[in-house]
């Protein structure tokens, strides 16, 4: 395959892309509306290329990406599900996409409508009875958490609690997050069976202690089974639980935090309700707290009132905006869709599929890859490269070679706490035919990595790159493509 | 699969739940709908809000309707940019890393600035970053300057993020709807190396043109005489307007160390103002202190060009407690379109898109000056954007224009009080001469009659 040349390299003085509407003659010259002194000398260095060629350069860029409607995506942690096309026909309609953010709240009779019944169905989904949907992402979702914890620390003069209880396998967001909102963080060490060690929990507490932020089910895959002794542990001790939603396609219907003590959590939109992650977002990160906590939520919040439905900010408790103007609405759209076309059943049903899929790729692959706990897991599950490293194969070599045989690799070298973990996370959405073929290629490295290792170290070769230098991308950057070369003389595109 | 795992129901699979805390019914919600059952439904919720594209409209704020080229829909919707997740994989994901390395590029052009990040939330996000950033990048000083006219919910946005830190913001007030320089001045006296950093945004809120020269001399803006980012005053912090950049000087010109701002208008619609994207460039110094991702080119183990996500070590995942953002997913399929949405429109084409937008906007504000009753509330240069004292409440303008199919500009109020009559009204290269006629007419109508009763 050969390398794609960048736009800049496409460029030709004097082309152009598209037709930009021509400003009617009869309007005032520009040299009438602004003066020399506010407009800029010469026209920016954007590069020139024709509509044909750009693209044919966006879809050949297009081809060299995995993406789950080309390839299984077992990425552990992400939740790479079928993003039905349903929900991006309903988020396509002008009546959502064509709407301003300030109109008048009658003029959003929709928009409200959709968010107000949005709202009750996370809360209904999470056992947590207010909802706010103005996080944009599951990182900004934890952020604002923290913020109310904060808040309602300051509200209750105890900022002394300025300690937040991380357990080690938790997502690197949760303590930087811990840091933005003003807090520092306290490590608590898993169990030898991948659950928090009560005893840790038990000497970390104390009355500096504001909140614990935990993952259940754990990013191990593994549903800490004594959360109801945690979360009495921390409310005995005047601290709240955090629960971060990453993982909640484990358990819809099945079990809700608000019901196992859980205070406050964010959904990911983007992972449970399979709106696209579209290459790295948008993602949507709503938050889910109890009474108690409901002051302190971002504003605007929907009130309703004489049957219209209002956005309302004063809220003198509430943390304030998290973001300019609502949240990341489209996705919202697509959430309910996504929801609207699962009933009940077919909610839980999902988890049980995705529970399923994890256990049937577990009981497949745990005599030829090494299973650092051996507790049971819900929809992902974790190995290691423990068994492959005889022969000097780590948990990248496997990964790379994975591509080769046309599968997304699954997370790697995470959770911090596993020693070359390979998180794997098949989601409902596979049927066991592509399960079976993924062990089967699973199976097929593992043989490789005894008999041919260099097949490994040398993957991937069927991509457009092999393995890329990314020390020497630190060692001398260069974060922007060269922009002034020569034109050279072959017709590009 | 059930009997290869050796079980007898799913149930079994969820042993590990105690039963006490088992949901023990069904989720109380809707049962499910059909395709075209949902279909009905959100178009009938979607029917019941105001559109910007079916009736004149002049709201703007912050989020505009423009011209999107027919081929960013069907390009970026291609399930290989919409499916895939963060490039994390370089190997299976050069075509998401190239894209976002050229949209980089291209804003750096479009800014004069020297690095770009992935992206952000919005621009409310993005300025937070910045302030947090100017901090990590100086380590002195814990005050910064914002000037009046700045966006009001970029502003409430960074006071929700500033609550839990030493950082104190000091509002600076306006003078002809323009941050008064003289203002900063004296702060910069009273607090001197306090001030961290002063963040202005341009064109303002008001649509006006900042004397951001003026403020970066004032501030000493540029490099050192040993050619490094200079430390020893406060950073200016720019927030753009990137379509003004077609014709107005950019951040680089007058020497912003960070500049930001929403990349809404780069081929996305208003989407209810998200999603969206913030964009974030600085200088190549600081490249170590940007918040959220960042894409750099390096060759692959044949030497051959490829694409990374690079210095890694400054993001969460890695630096965990120590990072200066907790930023992790971007905003990519809202950036894809962006960098496409440059690379169609070009030099030219945005140039002409805010040159087309700026005219009119001159226009509409020779016709509506005319109302009697109607006056500006400043004497500066405005690009596509400006507000107008009313001789009315202007909600109950905005009301009767929404009656006779007209959507007004933003009452000011909602943001300002006491500037209740105010309205400011935004034009861009889509509104026509016939559009803003009617809305002079109509005005001229609603004021004529208001007059006549007022005076009966």
């Amino acid at each position: 395959m050969n390398e794609q040349q960048t736009l800049f390299e496409l460029s030709r003085p004097g082309r152009s892309g598209t037709e930009a509407p021509e400003p009617d003659s009869s309007l005032p010259s520009l040299a009438d509306c602004l003066t020399e002194e506010n407009l800029r000398r010469e026209p920016s260095g954007l590069p020139e290329v024709a509509e044909s060629s750009i693209v044919r350069h966006y879809t050949r860029l297009s081809g060299l990406n995995m993406s789950i409607d080309t390839n299984f995506y077992p990425l552990g942690s992400c939740t790479m599900k079928y993003n039905p096309r349903i929900n991006e026909v309903a988020a396509s309609n002008p009546g959502f996409s064509h709407v301003h953010p300030l109109c008048e709240d009658r003029e959003l009779q929709g928009y409200l409508e959709l968010f107000s019944r949005l709202e009750e169905m996370l809360a209904e989904i999470s056992g947590l009875p207010h909802v706010s949907l103005q996080p944009a992402a599951g990182a900004h979702g934890e952020l604002a958490s923290l913020m109310m914890i904060k808040a309602r620390c300051r509200e209750r003069g105890e900022l002394e609690r300025d300690v937040v209880l991380i357990p080690d396998s938790a997502h690197g967001t949760n303590p930087s997050s811990c840091t933005i909102a003003g807090f520092k963080t306290r490590n608590i060490n898993s169990g030898e069976d991948g659950t928090i060690d009560l005893d840790s929990l038990r000497e970390a507490l104390g009355p500096d202690v504001a909140a614990m932020m935990i993952t259940n089910p754990n990013t191990l895959g593994i549903f800490e089974s004594r959360i109801d002794e945690i979360s009495a542990l921390l409310h005995e001790a005047g601290a709240l639980l955090y629960m971060d939603g990453a993982n909640m396609n484990a358990i819809l219907g099945i079990t809700r935090p608000g019901d196992f003590g859980v205070d406050v959590m964010h959904f990911n939109l983007h992972k449970t309700m399979s709106t696209p992650h579209g290459g790295g977002g948008p993602g949507s990160g709503p938050i889910a707290v109890t009474d108690e906590l409901d002051p302190y939520l971002p504003v605007p919040r929907i009130v309703r009132s004489e049957g219209d439905l209002e956005l309302c900010s004063d809220r003198p408790l509430s943390i304030g905006k998290v973001r300019s103007f609502f949240g990341n609405s489209g996705i919202l759209v697509r959430a309910y869709a996504f929801i609207r076309a699962h009933g009940p059943g077919e909610l839980r049903g999902i988890s049980e599929h995705a529970v399923l899929n994890a256990n049937y790729i577990r009981r497949r692959l745990e005599q030829a890859y090494h299973l650092p706990y051996d507790t049971p897991c819900l929809h992902e599950v974790v190995f290691t490269a423990k068994k492959q490293k005889a022969t000097g194969i780590r948990a990248l070599d496997i990964a790379k070679r994975l591509i080769d045989l046309g599968y997304h690799p699954p997370t790697i070298y995470f959770p911090l706490v596993v020693h070359e973990a390979l998180m794997i996370e098949p989601t409902e959405t596979e049927t066991p035919e592509t399960l079976d073929r993924f062990c089967e290629a699973m199976l097929q490295i593992a043989r490789e990595a005894e008999e041919n290792p260099e097949l490994l170290k040398a993957a991937p070769v069927t991509q457009v790159v092999k393995r890329l230098d990314e020390v020497n991308a630190v060692k001398t950057p260069i974060l922007t493509c060269p922009c002034d070369e020569p034109p050279s003389e072959t017709e590009a595109g | 699969m059930l009997e290869a795992l050796g079980l007898d129901s799913i149930e079994e699979l969820f042993r590990c739940i105690p039963e006490k805390i088992r949901l023990g019914r069904n989720l109380d919600l809707p049962k499910l709908a059909s395709e075209p059952e949902i279909i009905k439904e959100m178009d009938s919720m979607a029917a019941r809000n105001a559109r910007m594209d079916n009736r004149p409209s002049f709201l703007g704020a912050g989020s505009y309707l423009r011209f999107i080229p027919a081929a960013i829909d069907s390009l970026s919707s291609r399930g290989e940019f919409n499916t895939a997740y963060t490039p994390y994989q370089a190997e299976v994901s050069q075509g998401t890393l190239q894209a976002i390395m050229e949209y980089q590029t291209m804003l750096c052009q479009l800014t004069g600035m020297e690095i770009s990040n992935a992206s952000m939330y919005d621009a409310g996000t993005a300025l937070a970053e910045a302030v947090f950033m100017a901090y990590a990048v100086r380590r002195k000083g814990n005050k910064v300057l914002v000037s009046e006219a700045v966006h009001p919910e970029y502003r409430k946005v960074l006071d929700t993020y500033l609550a839990d830190h030493p950082i104190e913001a000091i509002t600076i007030g306006l003078e002809n709807d323009l941050t008064a320089l003289d203002s900063v001045a004296r702060s910069l006296e009273e607090n001197g190396d306090d001030v961290l950093a002063v963040i202005l945004q341009n064109p303002n809120f008001f649509g006006l043109i900042e004397p951001m020269e003026n403020a970066g001399s004032l501030l000493g803006c540029g490099r050192g005489e040993d050619n490094a980012p200079r430390l020893d005053r406060p950073l200016l912090i720019s927030i753009v307007d990137p379509i003004s950049l077609g014709i107005l000087k950019d951040p680089g010109a007058y020497g912003a160390d960070i500049a930001i701002g929403d990349g809404q208008q780069l081929g996305n619609p208003p989407n209810l103002g998200g999603p969206t994207f913030g964009f974030f460039t600085t200088l190549q110094e600081h490249v170590r202190k940007v918040p959220g991702r960042i894409v750099g080119e390096t060759v692959d183990s044949d030497g051959k060009r490829g694409y990374v996500l690079t210095f890694q070590t400054r993001e969460q995942h890695i630096r965990r407690e120590r990072a200066t953002s907790n930023i992790c997913t971007n905003q990519g399929l809202c950036s894809l379109r962006g960098a496409m949405y440059m690379a169609f429109l070009g030099p030219e084409g945005i140039r002409k898109v805010a040159e087309a937008s700026a005219r009119l906007a001159h226009y509409a504000h020779g016709v509506l000056t005319e109302i009697e009753g109607v006056e500006a509330t400043s004497t500066a240069a405005f690009f596509q954007e400006f507000s107008l004292r009313l001789p009315a409440e202007a909600g109950t303008v905005y009301r009767t224009l929404a009656e006779r199919n007209i959507g007004g500009g933003l009452p000011l109020g909602r943001y300002f009080p006491g500037r209740e009559n105010e309205m400011l009204f935004a034009f861009t290269e889509l509104s026509t001469k016939e559009d803003i006629d009617t809305l002079a007419a109509e005005l001229g109508r609603v004021f004529s009659k208001d007059m006549r009763e007022a005076n009966a």
